[in-house]
């Protein structure tokens, strides 16, 4: 673990190299993963400019990660001296918003089916550049906030309508048409 | 051993509950020295199962997401 929820917060982090995993817990310990960050992307940005505020989510390393830890009081001198880092950061906020409200959406407009297309069709378009590429099924669940029962279902459904095959190690996308059809609720 | 993918026990998470051994349809674990084991790695088919049941998430079956 890098950081925990709910911890006074003392410092932004730049990935240098691996990857991390952003979430939140339930209080009945149910997961919901943001995000996860792979070389050149920042995170606790949000807390470091809330005075006493505490950290909004759980950080965890996925794979072996180089971390640079920046104090919030350094941080905070950094934006106010190097208007070039301001400008930066205020950029990397920017993206940061679009992908939390594209988050919200998805969560609140469309169905589990839908969310799991999306994901589907994004990461077999990405072809793995974003970092890890292995999910497990409980991950993929916690990243489109459902439960791994659900999701195994919505998946060996789209199985048996010939959308992708699940084989061993491998979630293969068959039908591209089919699967954009069942991410737009069209079908 | 086998080249092909297995599944991941965390044997920090992994209470030795033995649900996994028995509900694997391949007998393909097995409670070795209080620790789970996968003592036929080759009867593994990777359906599954021993995820899916397992209470506190100790198992992990990666898959890469890709176009045929």
């Amino acid at each position: 673990m890098v950081i925990w929820q709910g911890d006074p917060c003392e410092s932004v982090f730049f990935v240098i190299s691996g990857e991390v995993e952003i979430f939140k817990l339930s209080p009945a310990g149910r997961e919901q993963i943001l995000d996860r960050m792979a070389a050149g992307r920042w995170f606790n940005l949000v807390p470091a400019l809330i005075v006493d505020a505490k950290n909004q989510a759980n950080v965890r390393t996925l794979i072996e990660s180089r971390l640079l830890s920046i104090s919030r009081s350094d941080f905070t001198r950094l934006l106010v001296e190097v208007p070039a880092f301001g400008l930066a950061v205020n950029r990397y906020f920017a993206q940061r918003l679009a992908h939390m409200t594209n988050l919200v959406e998805s969560l609140s407009l469309y169905t589990v089916r839908q969310r799991l297309a999306q994901f589907l069709i994004s990461q077999a378009d990405a072809g793995g550049s974003g970092g890890t590429v292995r999910w497990t099924q409980s991950d993929i669940a916690n990243r489109l906030g459902t439960v791994r029962d659900v999701l195994g279902r919505a998946l060996r459904r789209m199985a048996d309508e010939g959308m992708l095959r699940i084989e061993r190690e491998k979630i293969l996308l068959v039908d591209r048409e089919k699967l954009q059809r069942a991410a737009d609720g069209d079908e | 051993m086998t080249d092909q993918a297995l599944p991941i026990i965390d044997s920090k998470k992994c209470t030795v509950c033995g649900v996994c051994v028995d509900i694997c349809p391949e007998l393909a674990l097995e409670v070795e020295d209080g620790q789970i084991s996968l003592a036929s790695p080759k009867a593994c088919t990777y359906c599954g199962a021993c995820e899916e049941n397992c209470p506190v998430g100790a198992v992990r079956l990666e898959y890469v997401i890709r176009w045929a």
